[in-house]
């Protein structure tokens, strides 16, 4: 095919001005697809998270953001609740199983969660999968803590080793519970969610922690871990708990008497409900992104449509000569549009190369900084459509320099009239 | 010999858009088979256009032209385009070569886009008789073949756009002022390789130029001035 070798010559010919031109389509594409890896991602991810639990119960407040402090470990619960208002939920009859957490307290920039066996038991994530340990056991000791699998991968901890926990949710090595250690007695199997991420305590350790402790001042006469251990510890309050119903029929039920609580104001919101809730709201800023990066493909196909209309006068010769050879205004218009085609076909490839390594190597950046794992999966049909569309778009780009070009070679025959 | 004629106007009426000031009337001119004509005249007076319309590339506003005896205005535009790349060999004054082909990928050209001039070539000799034409018009093909179309001299390329246009042999070649470029050494090695070419070939040759003093070569001469039809006074 003629037409093709001209163009693809005739590319090589210009290549400065070509790579330029396909690097500022490839970004275009490579940030439209990047974007919709991660908005699909980041979905995906946070749907992930939680899985097999009907409500989460907190204080009274929104049910977004006590999804996010609850599952995600994203922001602080503004208040907590009585032990006594968590004994009467779990005391209803329609609740299969309930799961109590205490958040509040940090390791090292890492939360530290208090929980119970039923955490350990019921919590899902990925469509039912169950917290799994790598190593060590699950222990009752009051002073023990199993390890989400990037706690103890970043900080180098192993087995048995002390670590003390700080309170308020900074790094900051000031007001640390130095004279309450915790023994490491086991670490979770990798999950791909905020659960790799924190350091679980039994409830019982968060209260044990705070006795005799006051902001700022670690008493001298504080207790000793095995006077502590000796206590029984009732927790006052816990900030969150997983419910899951024996019937899913109940949920509403169960919801509205929990809404209507009187004793104390509380919320419960359904892990699915609060997620679209979520994505209403971060849906504005992924069009807004989608529509940044859509148009960054669009001012590159303008850049290549500028690039190609400036070089028509100087090609006038060359089209010129083309005529003269025996070819059509229609192969003039042809070679333009083949152009176009394969700069935007060029440049959306290299976009979804860049897109996907890009996405390979910021993986486990967005996972450590962000908790999100990103599936970077190999280019599906979504993508080959963005690829076409984008191809597509400029070989329409290319219509308007080839239209001007077919008018321009059937006026000027063989002669180029200046 | 028997003559067909290659190329004839008649009673041709042409101007470039309806408000230009020149036009161009001509009653009658013939190209006989084989035969070589060169067209005089100043510059302006209408040598390029009376080109063009020949090729097909552009039409008469009214009248006849024939190439092969076949009314150009009654083609369309596609098949117009496919009998000049079938028929017809251009050369123009200066850049006549696509800058991104190479010397000999600019000769082979014409064979992409006519089927029957390719016809003429089994695919093996083609590169064999684009390489044996710029040898005979002076290029050494071997030694030009890495060199870019810019590398080579104004002479050079002329030389290439010849060859160009006798591949395949065409009926008829056209040349549009091809020398002007060229000093008079050049231009006169130039001719004599081409007319000898074309002959060989068997196609007939028509040259545009103002240049006096190479009616010699040629077998007629037809001045501009004596084609017009005298326009009368407004």
């Amino acid at each position: 095919m003629i037409i093709l070798r001209l163009a693809l010559q005739s590319l090589f010919n210009r290549r400065l001005t070509a790579c330029l031109t396909i690097l500022s389509i490839a970004l275009g594409v490579g940030l439209l697809l990047g974007v919709e890896k991660v908005r699909t991602g980041a979905r995906q991810s946070f749907a992930n998270t939680i899985s097999g639990t009907d409500l989460i119960v907190g204080a009274r407040g929104s049910g977004l953001e006590l999804l996010l402090y609850s599952v995600f470990r994203i922001g602080n619960g503004a208040n907590n609740f009585s032990w006594k208002t968590y004994q009467e939920i779990a005391a209803r009859p329609e609740i299969a199983w309930i799961a109590p957490i205490s958040l509040g307290d940090a390791h090292r920039g890492f939360r530290v969660m208090g929980v119970d066996q039923a955490y350990f038991e019921h919590y899902r994530y990925r469509a039912g999968n169950g917290l799994e340990l790598k190593s060590g056991a699950l222990s009752d000791d009051l002073f023990d803590t199993v390890l989400g699998s990037d706690v103890a991968e970043a900080l180098g901890y192993k087995l048995n080793q002390s670590i003390v926990v700080s309170h308020g949710i900074g790094n900051a090595a000031f007001q640390s519970h130095s004279d309450r250690p915790f023994r490491v007695a086991g670490i979770l199997k990798k999950t791909g969610t905020p659960v790799d991420r924190t350091v679980h305590v039994s409830l019982a350790a968060i209260e044990a922690i705070h006795i005799d402790w006051q902001p700022g001042i670690s008493s001298a006469k504080s207790a000793s871990a095995d006077d502590l251990r000796k206590m029984q510890f009732q927790p006052g309050n816990v900030t969150a708990a997983f419910v899951g119903l024996k019937s899913k029929l109940n949920v509403f039920t169960i919801q509205r008497w929990i809404n209507e609580y009187a004793t104390e104001p509380l919320t419960a919101v359904m892990p699915g409900v609060a997620l679209q809730e979520l994505w209403s709201t971060v849906g504005l800023f992924e069009n807004a992104m989608l529509i940044v990066s859509a148009m960054v493909v669009g001012v590159a196909l303008a850049g290549m449509v500028t690039a190609i209309f400036s070089g028509l006068n100087e090609r006038r010769r060359e089209m010129a000569i083309l005529r003269s050879v025996g070819a059509s205004a229609r192969h003039i218009a042809g070679l333009l549009i083949v152009e176009a085609g394969l700069l935007a076909a060029a440049g959306a490839g290299i976009g979804l190369v860049l897109s996907q390594t890009g996405l390979r190597l910021a993986q486990s950046w967005v996972d450590h900084a962000f908790g999100l794992s990103l599936d970077v999966s190999a280019p599906g049909a979504t993508e080959l459509a963005q690829i076409a569309v984008v191809v597509g778009a400029g070989v329409l780009a290319g219509l308007l320099p080839a239209l001007r070009a077919y008018k321009a070679s059937l006026a000027d025959g063989l002669m180029v009239k200046t | 010999m028997t003559t067909r004629k290659v190329a004839e106007l008649e009673e041709l009426r042409f101007a470039w858009t309806a408000k230009a000031a020149f036009r161009l009337d001509v009653a009658a001119f013939s190209v006989e088979q084989g035969e070589r004509i060169l067209l005089t005249g100043h510059s302006g007076s209408g040598k390029s256009t009376l080109i063009t319309l020949l090729t097909g590339a552009v039409l008469a506003t009214s009248g006849r032209v024939q190439v092969l005896g076949q009314d150009l205005g009654q083609l369309s535009a596609g098949t117009r385009d496919r009998f000049r790349a079938d028929h017809i060999g251009v050369i123009f004054q200066t850049l006549n070569l696509i800058p991104y082909l190479s010397i000999i990928d600019n000769v082979l050209l014409p064979l992409s886009f006519s089927p029957l001039r390719a016809s003429r070539l089994p695919g093996a000799q083609r590169q064999a008789e684009a390489a044996r034409l710029l040898e005979r018009l002076g290029i050494d093909p071997g030694s030009h073949a890495g060199l870019s179309t810019s590398q080579l001299s104004v002479g050079q390329q002329q030389r290439v756009a010849a060859a160009r246009a006798l591949i395949g042999g065409p009926d008829l070649v056209i040349a549009d002022e091809p020398t002007s470029a060229l000093d008079r050494a050049s231009r006169d090695a130039f001719l004599e390789l081409v007319l000898s070419e074309t002959k060989r070939a068997g196609s007939a040759f028509l040259m545009a130029s103002h240049e006096a003093g190479l009616e010699a070569l040629f077998d007629r001469t037809i001045r501009m001035e004596d084609l017009l039809i005298a326009r009368s006074p407004a």
